[in-house]
């Protein structure tokens, strides 16, 4: 292998695991504050990239890159707060809480997806990437916008992760996850925490979203691979912190790039899930983790 | 004792022979291949769901590669007919088998993990299958699928000829089997240690109930009919494509799982018929269709966690309710002279504090007797007493609530031994009885005591 | 006498919390051996210990009827006659009391059907389990009678060896009767019984032998009476003298 490819792998790995570990914090920040796993996460991502679309479709270059996703974080903040009131909260306190949560957001991702149909049609759209041109790294050209994905989305990351530390309604939403009653108990708002919570996933999901978008073509069923994937990356990283599942994300990403090389692309993912199976078996709360809840 | 009645004399045998009944009878009366069609799916899907229940209503265990067993069905019934040349009965029984083979490998998995992580490691062995079938495209057709699949024959006649009658009852056979397996199994050993593993396992280890043994069980035994129903699958429509490892397709069967009811075995029969033939009836919709369907799924499980199974047996009570009431006022109404005629007097209704009563009130003398009789029994037993007795005592006997020709009463508060005793009371106030002589037989007895403990002699 | 089971240099501990330390004692065929001691001081740990449920120890030796069982698989010592029961009162609860019953039955012994059912029946009459509650759903048993239950699936295992975890815990006067005339009873038939109780009069009166424990070690081992009077168990129970 020349240094170009390793370059040009790395680079795009890099970008992946970016994307990866956005879309999987999202889910893994419902994960640890509710307990339940989010099957409309890939379904938010693709609206997410619907909506930052249909934005560009009236302003366009960098200001319209920037409106839509701006626009999408906003509505899909919105959306996933409501969707908690709708989705979980009726049967909170139910002894099949997982169960029940699982049916619910695999019907609101099938409502999303078809919306998406219903409104912008099955044929492909893309995003018109604001950046163009490349920049030499170590010998290969890497667009721009591929580097601005990948910084636009750790800095996405760490205002997520300041936010959960520094600020009280972030201390407040960490308490939730670590014990739920005493949260109650002190009074906090747990619903609306909640709430936030999910929205705040969603918000990442549209960011995600913007982001796949400019890079691949999109449609409505855009969501489902990257489903699959923050799911592998969750289950490495583990969720025991903020930050485990974006070091998994990057190996996953970079495993990704260098096994599409070196294996046949059909082996690339059938390699991954296997992965996630013997992690499972052999620590089940992630390569990072160790086994308790909090963010 | 256990009280296990044969099932010919549970309240769920008629229903179940009349469902029977119409589903034989069905393709007599819709004679297009369409509707035939859309039948074939619902049984389908019944196989499919409910056989899901064993494994994750009756076991506790959320396996999310359920389907995959349908898929290993479909593939293995493609490949065996199709490129090993098998006959196509043959393959059609090797399907289970290999659905079986997959269960007891993702058992290893699942016996190590609790919770959200076995819906995670289960999505994952299917995605792993999914991964390999699409990879392996010589053998599978990859994402493509198989088409031209062999058919099912019987000594030379095709299953799908006569708009496809055959695979219809073949279908339906399926579906009888299963059921009659789900059946047996949940009341065998088996299936109580099942359930108790699920229900506290700590405990169940401790009677002596292998965690491993039964758990690999559970699966292998979830993964027998939707193995077949897979190769069934594919000899039906001859293709098989890898958009059954899909979440469109296990969302429909888990959705008619939830709503049907888990741990029910008859909820998911009956909530895939309401899906599939909801789903056919909003056909013409095309995308709105599906989002009807999702929005009504939220629906029924935020209103309804229990699922369809649970409604409909609270409605079959209020209707048996409701039926009582109608036949007991009925016979108040018009077969007076018949009770008149065993008890020489007329009966009438006397209101108490629980409810109108029916009484009967003859006979004279100063010294009153109440006759209470037994559970579900009547005042009419006391007809010989009423003979007997006519010319010496004042005679007086009624129907407890929801007894004889008395209307029904709350249940919340009126079938209680106190509540009879207060009718009693009422009774004696509004009647004038003074100090009556309480005869109680049975049930009645405890209320003549209760009567008697009040301290109204 | 033999022992029925032999504990050697027993030893668990959770993080830094040494729970069960390096402990070893017999327990001889056919006794009542009591076990008292303040909460928190290891009692129903050993229990999970022995029975490997819901874990085993760290080190030691277990032999129970000749057999070493340290290394067996949780069911396995429950098949071979080892039977725990549980602080918390335990049921299946979707099930009715008599499949309650009829899984331990089918599981030890493998009987089935008709003759499971007489067994079930035997062990509700030991007991003293209501025959006319086997068809009703256990979960709606009021306390006593689902603790009634429990014992009655474990005799219905027929063990040889019984643990029981303060059976008599969160009961009335009269209902502590019963703990004490079943536990004679069945020790009458020649089970062996290992009983946790903080009613002591209870204990005083059916234990043969005493063990009281503090910490994860034993303090005294004997007769009864005279464990009672040993300095060192009612320091333990009532502190430092003043
Ligand atoms: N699974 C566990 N993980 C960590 N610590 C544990 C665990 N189980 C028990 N402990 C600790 O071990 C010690 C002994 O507990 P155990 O329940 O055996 O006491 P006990 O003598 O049965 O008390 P009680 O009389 O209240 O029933 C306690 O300090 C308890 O907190
Ligand atoms: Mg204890």
């Amino acid at each position: 292998m020349t240094l170009e490819t390793f370059a040009f792998l790395l680079a795009s790995g890099l970008v992946l695991g970016g994307l990866y570990a956005l879309m999987a914090s999202g889910l893994a920040v419902v994960w640890t504050t509710l307990g339940v796993f989010n099957f409309a996460h890939g379904a938010m991502i693709a609206l997410g990239a619907y909506i930052a679309w249909q934005v560009t479709q009236y302003t366009t270059g960098g200001a319209g890159f920037l409106l839509g996703a701006g626009v999408s974080v906003a509505i899909m903040f919105c959306l996933g707060f409501a969707m908690h009131y709708v989705l979980v909260k009726p049967f909170e306190l139910h002894a099949n809480l997982v169960l029940l949560a699982v049916i619910t957001t695999l019907a609101a991702a099938s409502i999303m997806e078809n919306a998406i149909l219903l409104s912008w049609g099955p044929r492909d759209k893309q995003i018109a990437p604001p950046f163009t041109g490349n920049i030499e790294f170590l010998g290969t050209a890497i667009g721009i916008h591929d580097f601005v994905i990948l910084a636009i989305a750790l800095a996405a990351l760490l205002a997520l992760a300041l936010f959960l530390r520094r600020t009280t309604a972030g201390r407040a939403l960490r308490a939730v996850a670590q014990n739920r009653e005493a949260a109650e108990l002190m009074g906090f708002n747990v619903s609306r925490l909640v709430a936030m919570t999910i929205g705040l996933s969603a918000a990442t999901a549209a960011l995600a979203g913007v982001f796949v978008g400019s890079l691949r073509f999109i449609s409505p069923t855009v969501g489902t691979d990257p489903l699959m994937k923050s799911l592998i990356v969750v289950i490495l990283g583990g969720v025991t912190r903020f930050t485990s599942p974006i070091y998994a994300a990057f190996i996953v990403g970079l495993a990704e790039a260098f096994s599409a090389y070196f294996l046949v692309l059909y082996w690339a993912p059938a390699v991954l899930f296997a992965m996630m199976i013997i992690v499972l078996l052999i620590k089940p709360e992630g390569l990072f983790g160790r086994r308790t809840r909090t963010l | 004792m256990k009280y296990a009645p044969s099932f010919q004399r549970t309240n769920g045998f008629w229903p179940v022979v009349i469902a029977l009944c119409i589903a034989a009878a069905l393709p007599f009366f819709f004679t297009e291949t369409h509707i035939r069609h859309i039948l074939i799916l619902i049984f389908v899907y019944a196989i499919l769901a409910s056989n899901w229940d064993l494994s994750l209503g009756y076991g506790g265990i959320v396996n999310f590669a359920h389907i995959a067993f349908f898929a290993i069905g479909l593939y293995t019934y493609g490949i065996a007919a199709k490129i090993i040349g098998l006959d196509p009965w043959l393959a059609l029984l090797l399907a289970p088998v290999l659905a079986i083979a997959f269960a007891a490998l993702l058992a290893i998995p699942v016996l190590r993990l609790e919770g959200i992580y076995v819906i995670l490691v289960t999505i994952a062995a299917a995605q792993l299958l999914f991964q390999l079938v699409v990879s392996q495209g010589d053998f599978t057709g990859g994402t493509s699928g198989m088409v031209l699949i062999p058919r099912l024959e019987i000594v030379g006649y095709r299953l799908s000829s006569d708009g496809r009658i055959g695979y219809y009852y073949l279908s339906l056979l399926l579906v009888v089997f299963s059921t009659v397996f789900l059946y047996k199994l949940e009341r065998s050993a088996l299936g109580r240690a099942i359930k108790a593993l699920r229900d506290n396992k700590y405990y169940a280890i401790s009677r002596g109930v292998s965690e491993g043994r039964i758990r690999l069980l559970t699966l292998c035994a979830s993964a027998i009919f939707p193995g077949l129903a897979g190769a069934f699958y594919g000899a039906y429509l001859r293709i098989a494509s890898p958009d059954v490892f899909g979440l469109g397709f296990l969302t429909i069967t888990l959705s008619i799982l939830l709503l049907g009811g888990i741990s029910t075995i008859w909820g998911p029969l009956i909530a895939a018929v309401v899906i599939t033939a909801f789903a056919e009836i909003l056909a013409d919709y095309g995308a709105s269709r599906s989002i009807i369907i999702a929005a009504m799924i939220i629906a029924v499980v935020v209103v309804y966690p229990g699922g369809l199974y649970a409604a409909m047996q609270e409605i079959w009570g209020l209707g048996t309710r409701l039926r009582t009431n109608v036949t007991a006022a009925w016979r108040r109404r018009f077969q007076a002279s018949l009770r008149q005629e065993a008890m020489g007097v007329k009966d009438h209704l006397v209101e108490t504090r629980h409810g109108p009563v029916s009484v009967c009130d003859t006979g004279n003398g100063d010294q009153t007797i109440i006759f209470v009789h037994g559970n579900s029994s009547c005042k009419e037993v006391f007809r010989r007493q009423f003979d007997e007795f006519a010319g010496q005592y004042r005679l007086v006997t009624f129907d407890l609530p929801g007894h004889g020709v008395s209307p029904n009463g709350n249940p919340d508060e009126d079938y209680a031994v106190e509540a009879y005793a207060e009718i009693i009371r009422n009774l004696v106030d509004s009647l004038d009885l003074k100090t009556p002589i309480v005869f109680g037989w049975s049930l009645g007895g405890y209320a003549a005591l209760e009567y008697a403990a009040r301290g109204t002699p | 006498m033999t022992p029925l089971l032999a504990v050697r240099n027993l030893t668990k501990s959770f993080g830094a919390l040494v729970a069960v330390n390096d402990l070893s004692f017999d327990v001889m065929e056919g006794e009542i051996l009591g076990i008292a001691g303040p909460n928190g001081s290891s009692k129903s740990t050993l229990f999970n210990l022995i029975s490997r449920i819901p874990f085993g120890a760290d080190r030691g030796e277990i032999t129970f009827d000749g057999e070493r069982i340290d290394g067996q698989s949780d069911h396995r010592i429950a098949k071979l006659g080892l039977i725990r029961t549980f602080q918390r009162e335990a049921v299946f609860q979707s099930m009715s009391c008599v499949d309650n019953i009829l899984v331990a039955i089918e599981q030890t012994s493998g009987a089935r059907g008709r003759q499971a059912e007489r067994m079930a029946d035997e062990a509700s009459e030991l007991v003293g389990f209501p025959r006319n509650f086997h068809n009703l759903p256990a979960a709606t048993l009021p306390v006593f009678y689902q603790k009634q239950l429990m014992m009655t699936t474990a005799v219905a295992q027929n063990p040889k060896l019984l643990l029981l975890d303060e059976p008599a815990s969160s009961l009335v006067e009269s209902e502590i009767g019963w703990v004490r005339e079943t536990v004679s009873e069945l020790n009458a038939m020649g089970m062996t019984i290992m009983l946790i109780e903080h009613v002591l009069p209870l204990l005083m009166s059916v234990s043969n032998r005493l063990l009281v424990m503090e910490q994860g070690n034993i303090i005294a081992l004997g007769d009864p009476a005279e464990v009672t009077r040993n300095p060192a168990v009612v320091e333990a129970y009532l502190g430092q003298p003043a």
